[in-house]
C-alpha cells in the first residue's frame, strides 16, 4: 500500500468552494473501522454519525485518501453515498470546508451539516452552529437513509 | 428446567436468532437450577424472568469502542442504560419482543434492534444521552415504514405497526 501523503489533499493556494459547486451524483467519502461493524461484520445505523458528518469530496480525493486524517489508520475502509443522499429532505447538506493543517492538510474535506427547517440545501449552516432542538426520531431517519444509500468503496484491511 | 422450557421462555423466534449473547444467555440459562412448579421472586417483588435477567446484564455490560472515545465520543451514562433497560423490559414483557442486537450508538446512547421473521420488518430503536430522548424507526427490506420519537414509552403504536 503506498502511504506516501496524496498531493490531491494538500491545499496548494485553491479557495473553498461555495455549496453550489455540488453535483447531485458526486460522491462523498467516509472512513469506518472494525468498531464501526456489528458483529455480522456490517454497518449499522449505530455507527452512522449525524450531524456534522466529516467526509472527503470525490470530486478532489480518492476513497483510499481518507485514510490519511488526524485519528486516521491505514487499515480503514471506506463507503461512500452521493451529494443528493447528503440531502435527503433537506435535513442536510454538505459544506467544503479545506483543513489548512500542517501534517494533514485536506482540501476535499466537507462537513455534511444539519439544516433548520426552511433552509435551502444551497444554504451554508456555519461551522460549529448552535444545534436547535430538532426531532431525534428525523434526525435517525436522515442517518438510516444514509445507511441504506452507502457504497462499500474499500473494505477494512486485515480483519478477516 | 428442560431445553424446550427455555426456547419457550425465549420466544418463538429464538430459533432465527443468531446472537452470539443470546446464546450464551441460552447456556447460562441451562446450567441454573431451578425447583420445579415455582416461580422464582426478585429482590423488587416482580417474578424473576431469566431473560430479563440477561437482557439487564448485556446493557449494562456494553462499553465505547476505544476509537469512538478517541473521536470524543461519549459513552451511554447510568440512567440512558437504566432506561435502556426498562424499554428492552417492557417491549420483552408486554409484546414478547426479544432484541437481536443491542450496542452503542455514536450518537450517545443505546441501540436495540428487533426483527420480526414473519413479515420481515426491523424496528430500531435509540435511547440518548441528551434529554433521555427515544427515537424508534420501522423498515422492511430497507424502506422506512415510520420514524418516531417515543413519548412516555409508549410503544404500542410502532409495535402494532411491526406486527402487522
Amino acid at each position: 500500500m503506498n502511504s506516501e501523503f496524496p498531493e490531491a489533499l494538500k491545499i496548494n493556494n485553491r479557495k473553498k468552494l461555495p455549496t453550489k459547486e455540488f453535483k447531485d451524483n458526486d460522491k462523498l467519502y467516509h472512513a469506518f473501522s472494525r468498531e464501526d461493524l456489528s458483529d455480522d461484520n456490517v454497518i449499522e445505523v449505530n455507527s452512522i454519525r449525524f450531524p456534522d458528518f466529516s467526509c472527503n469530496w470525490g470530486r478532489f480525493s480518492k476513497p483510499d485518501h481518507v485514510r490519511f486524517r488526524k485519528n486516521g489508520n491505514m487499515t480503514d475502509g471506506c463507503y461512500s453515498f452521493t451529494v443528493l443522499t447528503s440531502r435527503y429532505k433537506k435535513i442536510a447538506t454538505p459544506v467544503h470546508d479545506p483543513i489548512d493543517d500542517k501534517f494533514f492538510p485536506n482540501y476535499s474535506h466537507i462537513e455534511v451539516r444539519e439544516l433548520y427547517e426552511g433552509e435551502s440545501v444551497l444554504f451554508e449552516p456555519p461551522k460549529n452552529r448552535k444545534k436547535k432542538k430538532s426531532s431525534k426520531a428525523r434526525r435517525l431517519e436522515y442517518r438510516k437513509n444514509l445507511l441504506n444509500n452507502i457504497e462499500i468503496e474499500l473494505e477494512i484491511v486485515g480483519t478477516f | 428446567m428442560n431445553t424446550v422450557e427455555i426456547k419457550s421462555l425465549l420466544h418463538d423466534s429464538i430459533e432465527n436468532i443468531n446472537d452470539k449473547a443470546l446464546l450464551l444467555s441460552i447456556k447460562d440459562l441451562m446450567t441454573k437450577k431451578w425447583e420445579r412448579g415455582k416461580k422464582p421472586i426478585a429482590e423488587n417483588g416482580k417474578v424473576f424472568d431469566p431473560v430479563v435477567k440477561q437482557l439487564n446484564g448485556w446493557i449494562h455490560s456494553l462499553e465505547l469502542p476505544q476509537r469512538w472515545r478517541t473521536d470524543g465520543i461519549a459513552p451511554p451514562n447510568y440512567a440512558c442504560k437504566k432506561l435502556a433497560q426498562e424499554i428492552a423490559e417492557t417491549l420483552y414483557r408486554d409484546f414478547s419482543l426479544i432484541p437481536i442486537r443491542i450496542a452503542v450508538s455514536i450518537e450517545e446512547g443505546i441501540y436495540l434492534k428487533y426483527k420480526n421473521f414473519d413479515n420481515d420488518k426491523v424496528l430500531e430503536i435509540e435511547v440518548y444521552n441528551d434529554n433521555l430522548d427515544i427515537a424508534a424507526i420501522l423498515t422492511k427490506d430497507d424502506e422506512i415504514i415510520k420514524s418516531v420519537d417515543i413519548e412516555k414509552e409508549d410503544f404500542s403504536e410502532i409495535v402494532k405497526l411491526f406486527n402487522e
